[in-house]
């Protein structure tokens, strides 16, 4: 897929990061050029091979049910730039 | 909407939490109801290099509300991340299943005895909750508690074709959850959510309309209203050549209408990719065949057993099946009293009527199946009238104690002597001589009011069938004296 200007800005906009066009066009470039790296993957022949998902062989390792208490649960609000009693405060996003 | 030229098509999306402990990732507290932004650590806050480890207890509920479905468990299922910025989820994605989830199928299966199938079921964390106070425009207040809390979601096809099934549909999947043990399914806490799809296609097309989404669905019946009000503003929309759009709608429960939900959030693209710091889950037979090996007989079977074992109306059977509980009382106090219609017919009206006055369980009834039976045996021998019986169990729910004392106390023993009976008529038969007289001329309802006259006068002890017998033979009695 080749990436232009607008879709730099599409993908900007899923980030929630704002671009202006200079950036566009340059990140448009670079992430050009990454998936190009990706098309050369592609040559190899993977006919047979299962999808690689994880590093380690084996299932997902689990915890036993058990409860905690986290530190956090008092000070979580601490760093928080805005609150409302127990609450973090954000700006709206429906509107 | 019964002469519609439209076929309505429908599939829902559940989500259940699951009756752990804790969460699906971190070791917080699975809870509803605390002090906000409390149950928190950094792995549900999002905080930077920390790790989901998952909850076996969750794995274990979730196949369980698979094999419950009749769903087939995929031996290796894969963890995705699904990406989308909302404040409610603090690290950017959402830890879910995506194109391997851990079972595949299932049906739940209506009281018709039709079916409805479904796609798929997959464990997911939950996101937080967000508040939208009024006097505060612009702003929302988010709270973290529910954040990773663990969810199976549960797809059905698109196959429902009306909101009354929509609504059966429900009914019967909260009654296997809540069979199955995997979730408490209280729709008020959110521990079951529901999204609608609905779209209409032209009577007999096999090819699917547009769709539209219902979202804010807070009880079943909220499902149902909001699809019926769907399903009429589509067909208008068609019917005035217009087209549907394919739009998010919040239903509104109060003003019975639903609107398109405005949100700065228009691209829905997850970008979803396997989540890297998860392997993949395996299951293994083992463990399925362990999980298989505690499922409790389900609803439906269960019902089925208990017309052909008790005899009971296909209704009463669904009433007592409907919680797994009271079917169990109900066997408790089959074993020992034999009438089980009468049992059947008492636990479905008046002891389910005191269980929903006091908003209890009948595990938590204050009369035992014991004392029911033996109440209800009371009834069968004649002892007491059945409207006593319900008298005692007033007693017995408010104050406790013994059947027969009660009815001793009470002084409700049922009077069938025949001789005492007799002489309950003689007296009711002089204290009324006009409506005797009206009888014997002929007027056959007057017979009603006397045996009224006589059940008042015994303190409603008299048994009916005795004093009716008695009663007509004094009267046929007096009536043939005249003719002499």
């Amino acid at each position: 897929m080749d990436i232009d200007k607008d879709e730099a800005k599409r993908i900007a906009e899923l980030a929630r990061l704002g671009l202006d066009d200079d950036d566009a066009k340059r990140l448009a470039e670079e992430m050009a050029a990454i998936l190009e790296c990706f098309r050369a993957l592609r040559e190899a022949d993977v006919e047979g091979v299962l999808p690689w998902i994880a590093p380690v062989a084996g299932s997902a390792p689990e915890r036993p049910d058990i409860v905690e208490k986290s530190r956090a649960g008092k000070n979580a609000l601490d760093g928080a730039p805005d609150r409302a009693g127990r609450h973090f405060r954000v700006p709206r996003v429906i509107g | 909407m019964a002469e519609s030229p439209f076929d309505i098509v429908i599939g829902l999306e559940v989500h259940a939490r699951l009756l752990t402990e804790s969460k699906i990732f971190c070791p917080c507290a699975n809870r509803f109801g605390e002090e906000p932004n409390s149950l928190v650590c950094p792995v549900c806050l999002g905080m930077p290099g920390v790790l989901p480890v998952l909850n076996h207890r969750a794995v274990d509920l979730a196949v369980r509300a698979a094999l419950a479905l009749d769903g087939r468990i995929r031996p290796v299922s894969v963890f995705a991340r699904k990406n989308y910025f909302y404040p409610d989820l603090p690290k950017g994605y959402q830890i879910s299943q995506f194109d391997r989830p851990f079972c595949e199928g299932g049906a739940v299966p209506l009281p018709d005895g039709s079916k409805i199938e479904l796609i798929r079921i997959h464990l997911e964390e939950d996101a937080g909750k967000l508040l939208h106070p009024e006097g505060d425009d612009g702003h929302s207040l988010v709270d973290l508690n529910r954040c990773g809390d663990p969810l199976i979601e549960i797809v059905t096809a698109p196959v429902i074709t009306s909101p009354e099934e929509a609504y059966l549909f429900l009914v019967g999947l909260k009654e296997i959850l809540l069979y199955a043990g995997v979730s408490d399914c209280n729709m008020e806490e959110g521990s079951l959510r529901c999204d609608a799809n609905l779209s209409l296609r032209p009577r007999g097309e096999t090819k699917l309309g547009t769709k539209t989404e219902l979202k804010n669905l807070n009880s079943f019946s909220a499902v149902r209203a909001a699809l019926r009000w769907e399903a009429t503003r589509q067909e208008r929309t068609l019917l005035d050549g217009k087209k549907v759009n394919h739009e998010t709608l919040l239903w509104n429960a109060e003003t019975k209408e639903a609107s398109p939900m405005r949100t700065k959030e228009e691209a829905h693209d997850y970008r979803y990719f396997p989540e890297p710091d998860l392997p993949p889950l395996v299951i293994d037979p083992s463990r399925i065949d362990s999980i298989r090996a505690t499922l409790p007989e389900l609803p439906g079977p269960k019902r089925e057993r208990f017309m052909k074992e008790y005899g009971v109306r296909r209704y009463d059977a669904e009433v007592l099946t409907s919680s797994a509980e009271l079917a169990d009382y109900y066997e408790k106090v089959a074993a020992r009293f034999p009438d089980r219609a009468l049992a059947a017919a008492f636990l479905t009206g008046t002891f389910l009527r005191y269980l929903s006055e006091d908003d209890t369980a009948p595990g938590l009834a204050p009369v035992g199946p014991g004392a029911l039976a033996r109440l209800l045996s009371l009834v069968r021998d004649e002892t007491i009238s059945l409207s006593a019986a319900k008298k005692v169990f007033d007693v017995l729910w408010k104050e406790g104690g013994e059947p027969a004392e009660v009815v001793d106390r009470l002084a409700l023993r049922q009077i069938s002597d025949e001789g005492e009976v007799e002489k309950l008529v003689v007296s009711v038969i002089d204290e009324n001589a006009p409506q005797v007289e009206q009888f014997l001329g002929g007027k056959e309802k007057v017979f009603g009011f006397l045996v009224g006259a006589a059940m008042k006068k015994s303190g409603g002890r008299a048994n009916p069938s005795v004093l009716g017998e008695a009663l007509r033979a004094a009267l046929e009695k007096r009536r043939g004296g005249r003719r002499a």
